[in-house]
């Protein structure tokens, strides 16, 4: 009796330290960084569109009125920028404040402010699009922001790790910054989260005829609303559109376990490379394509992400942070 | 390759069952609170689409209630993530007319319409526009709605182009089956397109506020997530 209760005790405090380490180990923050950099860059470009017709989609008139929002709004228990005023001078600064934020997110300056105020920036706008004008993107988008904002989303490739270097606070080496717990929960949090998306996925997909007679890919290359680049020869290819399809939603189903799998990782990472390189270039959604990858590099291995950005970052930084050359003196000139 | 800035600051203690030390690591009771915190927010980021339709009273009820709703709806967690699901959309677009006093074209197009909206997310946006028209609260009737949507892009039409009547079209796009393609048959041919509806706006009704369509009788079964974020 005594040694079942040892074996219980013994289970859960197991349990106990597995979920310590799985959601507050410290870990170099690179990863959450280099996923802060394109988040930015997304939320920059995603917004910067909106300026083209900014009053029309956002203006206390236009495609979505202040009725039709009046009635989506009763159930909706939010609350975005757009709800509190819709004057034109209001909706102007306050996206142009937007796109400052996410430009400052992009580069990392005042990173963590930079982060929380593009999250519930973005927040707002897509809360007034939904329904109407919103899709994929806007979602991912959003989560991208909130992870990013929980972690120390500047601690590199950014301008506030320059400044820091630069007035002695931090190591110019970059094997000397602090690892974070806190950069862990938003990894952990942007992982699981993007297993849910995969998982719902692809059970939405099994609700459908199309998906098991493997149609469905065939439906989105031929449809001209969607298609960026003519995918139609695959009409002399069925059963190729077949496998695509199949693969899709087994890509979709299984994520959630295989991605967890140190030896599956790389391969389930490269099919999620080949899947948004389709819809990025043949569905014309690169954004949302991008995006989505975005969400999957919470997967990655800190060195291969290093490896990468750490010499550009370096090259960057020497250039932008080296200190102002000695002034030679001057030469005469004639008068 | 990078070296490891710091040492790994936690092992597993022998004996101890896998107990872990806390350095670098936030002190007990705040780890508690993130971990209560971080329950919660898997759970409602799981049952939010599990709860799209078909979904169990269950789950719908937890999923659409106060008490989630609050953290699903202000997060915009509250998503079903069905990308092309259950099958692959067919699009709609929306073709418009706008006239003045004299009866004279002042503004004739369609959207999304890739050579008018550019760049391609923008043209994106027009799309949606289009394809989520009919996509309203879940006590409206979608046609209701459709036609809310519709009568409301009209009278932007009007405001925009200083217009007397504007016609909506709006239009399903079928696409070609493999035959078709292989035989050459042009996507925009005008057999692949169906009307689903027809409205026209006059500028007299702009001085009035949009009447907001009014839901049936009273449902008594657990309501679906907020609409439109089932796609």
């Amino acid at each position: 009796m005594k040694s079942a209760f040892t074996a219980i005790r013994g289970y859960f405090a197991e349990l106990a330290g597995a979920w310590d380490d799985f959601w507050f180990n410290p870990v170099d923050p690179a990863v959450l960084c280099a996923i802060r950099v394109v988040t930015g860059m997304l939320l920059f470009w995603t917004h910067l569109v909106w300026s083209f017709d900014l009053m029309a989609f956002f203006g206390p008139e236009g495609w979505i009125p202040p009725e039709m929002r009046e009635r989506l709004d009763g159930p909706r228990m939010a609350l975005g920028f757009f709800d509190l005023t819709q004057a034109p001078w209001a909706v102007w600064t306050f996206h142009v404040l937007s796109l400052i934020a996410f430009f400052l997110l992009t580069i990392g300056l005042f990173s963590r402010t930079a982060a929380v105020w593009s999250f519930l920036a973005a927040l707002s706008y897509v809360l007034h699009v939904t329904p109407g004008a919103f899709f994929g993107l806007d979602k991912i988008n959003c989560f991208l922001a909130m992870y990013v904002m929980l972690g120390p989303c500047g601690a590199r490739y950014s301008v506030d790790r320059l400044l820091r270097v630069r007035r002695g606070r931090v190591d110019a080496d970059p094997d000397y910054v602090d690892e974070s717990w806190s950069a862990n929960l938003a990894l952990r949090l942007l992982q699981l989260h993007v297993c849910i998306i995969y998982l719902f996925g692809g059970l939405g997909k099994l609700l459908g005829r199309a998906w098991w007679t493997g149609e469905s890919t065939w439906l989105s290359v031929a449809n001209p609303e969607y298609r960026s680049l003519d995918m139609t020869w695959m009409a002399d290819w069925l059963r190729l559109a077949e496998l695509i399809a199949h693969a899709t939603v087994f890509f979709e189903l299984f994520y959630c376990c295989l991605i967890w799998n140190r030896w599956a990782r790389p391969w389930v990472l490269l099919m999620a490379v080949n899947v948004h390189a389709f819809i990025g270039l043949a569905m014309g959604m690169p954004e949302f394509a991008l995006a989505m990858l975005a969400m999957n590099a919470a997967f990655l291995p800190t060195g291969l992400v290093r490896g990468v950005l750490d010499p550009v970052s370096k090259r960057t930084g020497g250039m932008l942070a080296s200190k102002p050359k000695p002034k030679e003196p001057k030469e005469k000139t004639k008068e | 390759m990078a070296k490891s800035g710091k040492k790994r600051d936690h092992q597993l203690a022998e004996g101890q069952g896998g107990q872990t030390a806390s350095k670098g690591r936030p002190a007990v009771w705040v780890r508690i609170l993130i971990s209560i915190a971080v329950l919660w927010h898997v759970f409602v980021v799981f049952i939010s689409p599990l709860a799209v339709q078909p979904a169990s009273i269950l789950v719908a009820g937890i999923a659409t209630s106060p008490y989630v709703r609050w953290y699903t709806d202000s997060l915009y967690l509250n998503q079903g993530y069905h990308f092309f699901g259950p099958d692959p959309p067919r699009n709609h677009l929306v073709r418009y007319s706008v006239t003045d006093q004299q009866g004279a074209v002042v503004a004739e197009g369609s959207f999304p319409d890739k050579a008018a909206q550019r760049p391609r997310l923008f043209y994106h946006r027009h799309m949606m526009l289009a394809d989520q028209a009919g996509n309203g609260p879940p006590d409206i009737p979608a046609d209701d709605w459709l036609r809310f949507s519709l009568r409301a892009y009209a009278r932007q039409l009007l405001r925009t182009y200083d217009g007397e009547r504007a016609a909506i079209e709006c239009v399903v796009h079928n696409p070609l089956t493999p035959r078709m393609s292989l035989q050459g048959v042009d996507p925009n041919t005008p057999e692949t397109f169906e009307t689903v509806m027809v409205v026209e706006e006059s500028a007299a009704a702009l001085a009035e506020p949009l009447p907001i369509p009014a839901p049936p009788a009273p449902e008594t079964t657990a309501e679906s997530l907020p609409a439109g974020n089932d796609l």
